[in-house]
């Protein structure tokens, strides 16, 4: 009998295709976010916010992931500004690979600003670096404060929470103060912001912050 | 209104997370015992923290249903558990944290290191004889 020792993670082949999207995403001086929820917590609204905050005054480009349908990237397209849609066909979450054919198609020299929207899943792509500066994890009030501790791999791989819905507070028994004590439980360095897309509260925090970003590299 | 689209994974039949997994940990293996070799291949050791993201169960059960068909019909996966484990830079002390919580459940410091319980690592491969 013998042993081989192996000793390799199981992502590697997907950590080294991350790593060659962040050195390409850096050399053009893109700014480049995932973000990632669970269905339904507003991650399409808050590009279709995010796109009219910045109203065209900065060059930005979005990759869609879902496992079906092009819905999404039919919302986008409606803004005029790059975007692609990946469809997994069935696959939890979105990997390197399809990023780096994604941002190929992507026939735009001038982006500053790259965000990814990752397939409606709060478990899969935490694993999965995409070669992204940040991971922002999207909450909505509905989904309850208990989230952040049920579901601590994605809150410790993200930068930035955006608790979303908060105009829907009033009707829910959901404890802000709560969501964001069990986040930063989990992970203290998390910046937080406090959005509704319906009542477009929080976006222009949300927007400023993203300034700094783009403008700081 | 036009964008690009892709279509990925069609080859993929069963849509599960794990199955990816053991997918690529096939690729790893087969990068690791030459192809005269793998049929001896009677253990595959692996480590998956308990906040990995990874469910064991699903993960042995994916490679249950692909090892037979694979270069490694005999083998069969031992996962092994890893506590999430931090480091205290307050207390100076290392702990096991079962709630998965980034804040020191002695003395309440968030000042702490993970050190372990995060990771799926393909630690090592049993070969039986001929
Ligand atoms: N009340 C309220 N509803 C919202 C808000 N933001 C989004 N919604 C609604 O929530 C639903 C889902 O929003 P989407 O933006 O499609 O969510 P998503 O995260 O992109 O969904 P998937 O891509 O399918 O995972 C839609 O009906 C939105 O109108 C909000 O701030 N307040
Ligand atoms: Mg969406
Ligand atoms: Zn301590």
């Amino acid at each position: 009998m013998s042993i081989v020792t192996i000793e390799r993670k199981v992502l590697e082949k997907n950590d080294e295709i991350a790593k060659r999207n962040r050195e390409e995403f850096q050399k053009r001086k893109i700014f480049v976010l995932n973000l990632v929820s669970s269905p339904g917590s507003g991650k399409t609204s808050i590009l279709e916010k995010t796109l009219e905050y910045f109203q065209g005054t900065i060059p930005i480009a979005i990759i869609e992931g879902d496992v079906q349908t092009n819905l999404d990237a039919q919302r986008i397209a409606k803004y005029n500004v790059p975007v692609v849609q990946v469809v997994t066909n069935g696959l939890c979450h979105l990997e390197a690979k399809f990023i780096s054919e994604a941002f190929d198609s992507l026939t735009t020299d001038t982006i500053k600003l790259l965000i990814i929207e990752n397939v409606g899943n709060l478990v899969c792509p935490s694993g999965y670096d995409l070669g992204e500066h940040h991971k922002v994890v999207v909450l909505s009030v509905t989904e309850g404060d208990d989230k952040p501790l049920k579901y601590p791999a994605m809150f410790r791989n993200a930068s930035v929470l955006l608790i979303n819905k908060v105009d829907l507070l009033p009707y829910l028994s959901t404890d802000i103060e709560e969501i964001k004590k069990n986040a930063l439980s989990i992970n203290p360095k998390l910046i937080l912001f406090e959005i509704s897309c319906t009542a477009n509260a929080g976006i222009e925090q949300w927007g400023e912050w993203l300034k700094t970003k783009i403008e700081f590299k | 209104m036009s964008f690009p689209a892709f279509n990925i994974c069609k080859e993929i039949l069963i849509d599960m997370h794990e199955l990816s997994l053991a997918q690529n940990i096939i690729e790893m293996m087969n990068d690791a015992v030459p192809a005269e070799k793998q049929h001896r291949v009677k253990t595959i050791h692996l480590e998956a923290g308990a906040f990995s993201g990874v469910v064991p169960d699903s993960l042995a059960f994916a490679l249950d249903c692909i090892l037979p068909d694979s270069g490694f019909p005999k083998a069969r996966a031992f996962i092994h558990e890893i506590p999430f484990t931090v480091y205290c830079k307050t207390c100076k002390r290392k702990r096991i944290n079962n709630s998965g919580i980034s804040i020191c459940e002695e003395c309440g410091s968030s000042e702490i290191e993970i050190l372990s319980g995060t990771e799926l690592i393909l630690k090592a491969i049993e070969l039986g004889d001929e």
